[in-house]
């Protein structure tokens, strides 16, 4: 007797990246099915109870997995084991930055890094208020405790911080200059052409060194303090720079 | 079998092996002409080019009315065979019973090969001496090998897979 998930919330992380790869990976509809059951019910397609097991049967299982075909539900916890989530307000910009590293390089891997960020331990002082411990742990040993995770914890939290990096940056959006149009525009020639292509290679080190030229600035080309400007709370340090911007202070 | 013009030209699925059938199954269902569809089968079927200009409009026809009777197949699923020294198996119960697994390797073989009888048999028909049934080379292997066997006993199993398929992939959609 196998033991077949009924719905997203059984999905852990781990198979549901396997489960995304098999999906990216081929078009050949049973071929993808029967991987995906595998991955499924933790054995490998070489396992011998697929030797085994008639269509028949098989369909009665992918009948009981057609959740897959579902969007993922949302539901986001605030608490995991001894860790709260915080207040994405309360974030410091080097933990902001490291989220948006980790996002560029690999949405879909690094969002246990999301989780391994946003969750942290906490206690109450002697006044009752609310303490996160310091961004001073390994992330990376942190992001393994969330491996087996639902997908729908760590979907709902990535939803979560999207909807809130996206009003946060809508609202300092005048300190982001415009991405420059990356498509070169043909009908352009001689030093116009040279001056677009100069712009476009320009605009791509600018958002490839986009964070590390920022804080470069923040720290008056300091690199010793470069530790306070990341523990400081992100909305001051956005604040900070939108004031500069409004006073013209670079 | 019918007899035009001095050559004997095969009619009967249970005439024909898996590769003629094979064959003639892609031009029908191809989207030549009619005439077209029947002078390359006429050629599938060994006819020479002579055979084939000497062919009179009621030998076409003649032809068509012999070759669209419906052919009684054989209803039992053959268990396994001996095939050059070698035995092949299908199954091993009372009846046979289509495999997952076997059907995501037919979808994955199978589904823009022109040979797709022949390798569907090759994924159904195991070798009792070979461990590694889903190499790609294991199925290729077979597949040329089971090109000449009879049609008419083995095509039930490719009907019954088509159907199962067929059926499947509506109740999957549906």
């Amino acid at each position: 007797m196998v033991n077949i998930p009924k719905s997203w919330f059984e999905i852990s992380f781990d198979q549901y990246l396997e489960l995304f790869e098999i999906e990216q990976s081929t078009d050949i509809e049973f071929n993808k099915t029967f991987e995906q059951l595998a991955v499924l019910l933790d054995i490998s397609s070489d396992d011998p109870y697929f030797d085994e097991l008639s269509v028949d049967d098989a369909f009665k299982i992918f009948n009981e997995i057609r959740f897959l075909k579902s969007p993922i539900p949302k539901k986001l916890e605030k608490n995991f084991n001894e860790y709260k989530l915080i207040d994405f307000n309360d974030l410091t910009f080097g933990e902001f930055i490291d989220i948006e590293n980790f996002l560029a390089a690999d949405p879909n891997q690094n969002k246990i890094l999301l989780c391994a960020i946003l969750y942290k331990k906490w206690k109450t002082d002697e006044w009752g208020n609310f303490i996160t411990e310091p961004y001073i742990y390994d992330i990376q040993e942190r992001a393994k405790l969330f491996q087996d995770c639902s997908i729908v914890f760590i979907e709902s939290l990535f939803e979560s911080w999207i909807n809130f990096k996206n009003n946060f940056m809508k609202n300092y959006e005048q300190l982001f200059e415009k991405d420059v149009d990356e498509k070169f525009d043909d009908e352009v020639t001689g030093a116009d052409a040279k001056e677009q292509k100069q712009m476009i290679i320009e605009d791509k080190k600018r958002r490839k060194w986009g964070w590390e030229n920022l804080i470069w600035n923040l720290s008056s080309n300091d690199i010793t303090k470069f530790e306070q400007i990341f523990s400081q709370k992100l909305i001051l340090v956005f604040n900070i720079l939108s004031m500069r911007k409004s006073l013209g202070v670079d | 079998m019918i007899e035009l013009k001095g050559f004997k030209f095969k009619t009967n699925i249970n005439e024909m092996t898996i590769a003629e059938w094979q064959l003639i199954s892609n031009i029908v269902y191809s989207e030549d002409d009619f005439i077209e569809k029947y002078i390359r089968i006429f050629q599938v079927l060994g006819a020479s080019e002579d055979i084939i200009d000497e062919l009179e409009e009621s030998d076409l026809l003649a032809f068509v009315d012999e070759f669209s009777k419906n052919t009684q197949l054989s209803i039992e699923k053959k268990r396994g065979f001996e095939l050059d020294g070698r035995t092949y198996v299908a199954y091993e119960g009372d009846e046979y019973v289509l495999k997952l697994k076997d059907l995501s390797y037919i979808e994955k073989f199978c589904k823009k090969e022109k040979n797709f009888f022949s390798l569907m048999l090759a994924i159904v028909f195991k070798d009792t001496d070979v461990h590694n049934h889903y190499e790609e080379w294991e199925i290729n292997r077979k597949a040329e090998l089971f090109n000449n066997l009879n049609a008419g006993e083995y095509l039930n199993y490719i009907t019954f897979i088509t159907e199962k398929l067929t059926k499947k992939i509506e109740n999957l959609n549906g």
